[in-house]
């Protein structure tokens, strides 16, 4: 990956390597996507993306990465 | 809860329940009596804890019919890496399949692109580019703030680009990051990078090759850099952008651009004479293949 900005990349990168994910698969009325669940909201997550085929679900705002959903 | 006052702490750019409704229209703020009686501000209620209770999203999906689809690209355009949560960011993957469906929803006739970036990953932005610069449907961007770095060809991408007359643009040559391994095919590599934003730069705007690897390449004018930091105006007389101005002139050129693509095409693009019988026998052969499987079952 190449990468050009006009922010320094320390920092872009500053804590890159102390990221931790706790991602999961989810569906949400069928459309299937990844999520990070809440520590603070147990019971709902945020998005970080969708894993559907279909464009529409993408135009729905709902769907944006960082919205939350409920898992259950 | 919170979110039925409408103050709940949306972040930027989300509509709120709240704050979304203009002034004057009739609803009454959720929770109190409205002249309507409990039918007006119950039913105003029922939307969103439905949709809580659906999706968990107090965000209610906009039913309003709207032939224009906007995208802004923010922040970091992110691509192949996730970048450190410090960083407010565009991911790629979810702008992509957006100019998809945009492209194919016969409702959207157009495509505006709002630019307020500060650049990132050079594949993904010129995926973005290159996306836009294929939609049949007609696209303008506007540059407000900043379309910096991978921001540039983005900003030219479209059939027609504005830029606010206080935006800048930054156009630097593609840095060693320290990501890449230092050795001659390394900066090969970013030669050839650079080499194709160049050239997708000079054929979708009106800037020359010399001129923009000039703005490049010039030194004394970035602190930590060379290159350039072009400012509306500018950017309009190098030919890097078409026209200075904000949103009224960019969603008044998008309409005038769809009015006469609606003149060119047909009013109903997607069913010719010869399609609409090649469609009818589909959708026979779909209940002759159900009706099939019924027997077989």
């Amino acid at each position: 990956m190449l990468f050009w900005s006009t922010v320094p990349p320390e920092h872009v990168f500053d804590g890159y390597d102390k990221q931790t994910y706790n991602w999961v698969e989810h569906e949400v009325g069928g459309v299937k996507m990844l999520v990070e669940p809440m520590q603070e909201q147990p019971g709902y997550a945020r998005i970080v993306r969708l894993l559907c085929p279909n464009p529409q679900s993408y135009l729905n705002p709902n769907h944006a990465p960082g919205s939350t959903v409920r898992m259950y | 809860m919170e979110w039925m006052n409408g103050k709940m702490d949306l972040p930027p750019g989300v509509p709120g329940p709240g704050p979304a409704t203009p002034p004057g229209a009739p609803m009454s703020p959720p929770g109190m009596p409205g002249p309507g009686g409990p039918g007006g501000p119950g039913a105003l209620i029922k939307g969103p804890v439905d949709n809580i209770e659906a999706i968990g999203s107090p965000n209610v999906p906009s039913t309003d019919a709207q032939n224009i689809y906007c995208i802004s690209i923010i922040g970091q355009v992110e691509g192949h890496m996730v970048l450190p949560p410090q960083n407010k960011t565009t991911k790629y993957e979810h702008i992509i399949p957006q100019l998809v469906a945009a492209e194919q929803n016969p409702g959207v006739e157009g495509i505006l692109i709002i630019l307020n970036t500060v650049g990132g990953d050079v594949e993904a932005g010129l995926a973005i580019a290159e996306m836009i610069a294929s939609m049949s449907k007609p696209t303008v961007t506007m540059v407000l703030g900043g379309g910096h770095s991978i921001g540039v060809p983005i900003a030219t991408s479209s059939d027609y680009s504005f830029i606010a007359e206080s935006a800048t643009m930054t156009i630097h040559p593609i840095r060693l990051t320290g990501l890449v391994i230092g050795v001659p095919q390394s900066f090969e590599y970013m030669e050839k990078m650079q080499e194709r934003v160049i050239r997708f730069v000079t054929a979708h705007s009106e800037i020359t090759e010399d001129k923009f690897r000039d703005l490049m390449l010039t030194t004394g004018e970035l602190a930590r850099d060379i290159g350039t930091t072009v400012v509306g105006r500018d950017a309009v007389q190098y030919g890097l952008i078409n026209d200075i101005g904000g949103i009224g002139k960019a969603v008044a050129k998008l309409n005038a651009m769809i009015e006469e693509r609606r003149a060119e095409v047909p009013a109903d693009p997607g069913v010719l004479p010869g399609q609409q019988g090649a469609m009818h026998l589909t959708g026979q052969q779909n209940r002759a293949h159900e009706g099939h499987n019924e027997v077989i079952q």
